[in-house]
């Protein structure tokens, strides 16, 4: 047995974190000079594709052993799952033949953080040997050994406040870099004042609720599990208690979109308070103008905390025309303000801020409508409208 | 339809129209493809057995079974074929596949590079209409598809945005021409003696009761409830008829109809429950249920509860006789495998 090292184009070497490769007897001169490399183009962390080659026998295209090109190169994932007898699928991909070499590149990027087995294999016929070790050599790509440093935390929980109502609805939790999803549900608890982990709190969904860049989780308590009234829920209490404390945890293994853990575990504890069941009444909201010739903030205090992606999404400024104000907004005191700072001077003159009525507050309250419709209420058929001004002056 | 490659940035839900044609839910692009499978050649079920399905899709696609989801499964009526929709990847970035599998355990990546195919893109929530393109960029609004289903002209459409707490019912024409908008579905929960406007819709199937079109709904906190399918027009308010309460302790995952014996049943897979098989045949006569049902118990039809069947994640109907599962074994790992209907 020879031992040999596989080795990549010259130009790429100096980039290449350590592997090891792994040769099995050959006995046949066909396969005597083959060699296999994996080529990793600079600054990628995984290969692109891998080349067998020095094959001997490809040069007689006519030959039945070189009419058989496309398959005595394949790459295998390497893992526990199948240390049994059965053979795993090979990674799918395309070969190509250049003169004595096979490239197999992969319909799908090799991935950094897998083990990587590509075999060169001989058809029986052209060997001396029925062996399968000795008409076969094989490469093994394995990821760079050293551990990256977690790099993703929580930035934020909202709402923010200490004091949330019993009927509250939904979490957000945002990141500072894009997560990884599939099982989120695992990684979040939810644990009472007795250090009792609550019951399935949340929505739990297949399609889980991330914006784009899964850098936010939304995260919907069950409304099956918002206390009704004063009667318990059967079966399976409410996920939140009025009177008591909760804390919110999320594990530190929970791994980013790049595979590597949180830094560090989060924690929110709060108290939770009576339930809110008011509709939100913009009417009720105070406004700070600001001045002309300035980009102060326009700030709006709702009086009660919101919604924190809605209270950004579901505002918006107009000027008396009818123009529409660009500019940025901002949640502060525990998201019962918006601030908002227009993008050019404020000029003189009315300006209306426009609200959909589909705004929420905590618990899932909207615009002159409450989360929850009594049925022993008396329910008119509702028109809706989309929105509600609330109408200010710069002077 | 026309020839080309679908501008596909995630895969969900799936289902099958007529002729092969598959709609896959991409949630990414607020969109529903369809595409032309050219898998209409009629055939027979083959039983169906594949251990660690998971691991050997993650095999093919170059990676381990930790590093991809099983977003969900659909047979082709034509062809009994089952297909399932696949993310390589689980962050932001995540490759969304669609496999087929043939025979018994033969599995095929399909290949959308040059295919027949269409697609319905969903409209935005009415209020981003408010402002130009610059402002619905920033937009972190996203609408999760949480089922779909092919009936009659229309693919049926159930959403949940990630920041509202509004579900929607929609019903898409097929072919593909514009998009309606949501449909505001009002049920009634049993259980909690109160209407509820808000829950999402989890898992659906379209049922006929008599000669009409229904859809079986399944809502958070299981009560199952009946919509006529004339009623889901833009921004209707349906009173939908609530015909079971299963109790508050439930995540319904995935619903089939089936006939067996003269008998229609309703298949359930959920959370806690397991299986539930529950007797179709008299929802036409049943009676809505209206009062507060007591002490989390049930309401409603009667079901039995498959206790054989632990652990089924997905499932769909293969044949006459047989339904194909998704289940998840003891050790972790995902089995296809195929079941006679109980």
């Amino acid at each position: 047995m020879r031992g040999r090292r596989c080795f990549f184009d010259d130009m790429n070497a100096k980039h290449y974190k350590p592997f090891v490769t792994l040769l099995t007897a050959f006995c046949t001169h066909t396969l005597s000079a083959v060699e296999i490399q994996w080529i990793q183009p600079e600054g990628a962390s995984a290969p692109a594709r891998v080349i067998a080659s020095e094959i001997d026998g490809l040069s007689h295209p006519g030959s039945t052993f070189a009419k058989g090109w496309k398959s005595y190169l394949k790459v295998y994932v390497v893992t526990d799952a199948f240390l049994s007898n059965e053979k795993p699928p090979p990674v799918l991909g395309s070969c190509e033949l250049s003169g004595a070499a096979i490239t197999f590149t992969p319909r799908f990027p090799f991935s950094n953080r897998v083990t990587y087995r590509a075999e060169f294999q001989l058809p029986e016929s052209h060997t001396e040997s029925d062996n399968l070790y000795e008409r076969k050599i094989h490469s093994t790509w394995i990821p760079g050994q050293e551990k990256k440093a977690p790099n993703t935390e929580i930035t934020q929980v909202y709402p923010t406040a200490d004091y949330l109502p019993e009927n509250l609805l939904k979490f957000y939790l945002t990141f500072s870099n894009p997560m990884s999803g599939g099982y989120v549900y695992d990684h979040i608890h939810l644990y009472n004042e007795l250090d009792q982990e609550v019951e399935l709190p949340f929505l739990e969904l297949e399609e889980e609720l991330w914006d784009d860049a899964m850098m936010r989780l939304t995260l919907f308590i069950d409304p099956g599990r918002i206390k009704r009234g004063v009667k318990p829920l059967e079966e399976i209490g409410p996920s939140l208690v009025n009177g008591e404390r909760f804390r919110l945890v999320i594990d530190e293994d929970w791994k980013d979109a790049s595979g590597i853990a949180l830094k560090r575990a989060m924690e929110k504890s709060f108290h939770v308070i009576q339930p809110d069941r008011q509709a939100i009444d913009p009417i009720k909201w105070k406004i700070i103008a600001p001045k002309p010739d300035t980009c102060d903030a326009l700030v709006i205090k709702f009086g009660e905390s919101l919604d924190f992606a809605l209270a950004q999404r579901l505002i918006e400024i107009f000027s008396s025309e009818g123009d529409w104000i660009n500019g940025s907004k901002r949640l502060e005191s525990n998201e019962t303000e918006l601030h908002f700072k227009p993008d050019s001077h404020w000029k003189k003159g009315d300006y209306t801020a426009r609200v959909q009525m589909i705004l929420e507050d905590l618990a899932g309250n909207n615009i002159g409508k409450s989360f929850e419709v009594d049925v022993f209420d008396d329910v008119q058929r509702r028109v809706y409208s989309k929105s509600t001004d609330r109408n200010f002056s710069v002077r | 339809m026309t020839k080309g490659k679908p501008a596909l940035r995630s895969a969900g839900s799936i289902s099958f129209g007529p002729e092969g044609i598959l709609f896959i839910a991409d949630a990414k692009s607020a969109s529903i493809h369809a595409i032309a499978t050219g898998d209409t050649e009629a055939s027979k079920a083959s039983p169906v057995k594949l251990e660690a399905i998971n691991t050997k899709i993650a095999g093919m696609l170059g990676t381990t079974a930790d590093e991809i989801l099983i977003k969900d499964i659909a047979v082709n009526p034509i062809s009994k074929h089952t297909y399932l929709s696949v993310s390589r990847g689980r962050g932001p970035s995540a490759i969304p596949v669609i496999v087929r599998v043939e025979d018994k355990d033969k599995l095929i990546v399909l290949d959308f590079n040059h295919v027949e195919n269409s697609t319905a893109i969903l409209p935005d929530a009415p209020e981003d209409k408010l402002v130009g393109q610059g402002r619905r960029s920033s937009n972190k609004r996203l609408e999760s598809i949480t089922d779909i289903a092919f009936l009659d002209d229309r693919v049926l459409i159930a959403g949940l945005s990630n920041e509202e707490f509004a579900s929607t019912l929609r019903g898409i024409p097929f072919p593909f021409k514009s998009v309606e908008k949501g449909t505001r579905v009002e049920i009634y929960h049993g259980a909690h003696g109160r209407f509820e406007t808000k829950s999402p819709v989890r898992t659906f199937v379209p049922i006929n009761i008599g000669t009409e079109p229904h859809l079986l709904a399944a809502y958070t906190c299981t009560p199952l409830v009946q919509i006529p399918l004339k009623s889901i027009e833009p921004d209707a308010q349906i009173i939908g008829k609530t015909i079971a309460e299963l109790g508050n302790r439930n995540r319904p995952l995935d619903m089939i109809v089936y006939n067996k014996e003269d008998n229609v049943f309703l298949l359930m897979a959920n959370s806690s429950r397991g299986i539930m098989k529950i007797n179709a045949q008299s929802i036409e006569s049943f009676d809505k249920i209206e009062k507060r049902v007591e002490g989390g118990q049930s309401a409603g039809l009667p079901y039995e509860t498959i206790n054989s069947w632990k652990g089924v994640v997905q499932l769909d109907q293969l044949d006459d006789q047989h339904a194909i599962l998704l289940v998840r074994a003891d050790n972790g790992s995902l089995d296809l495998v195929s079941r006679p209907l109980p």
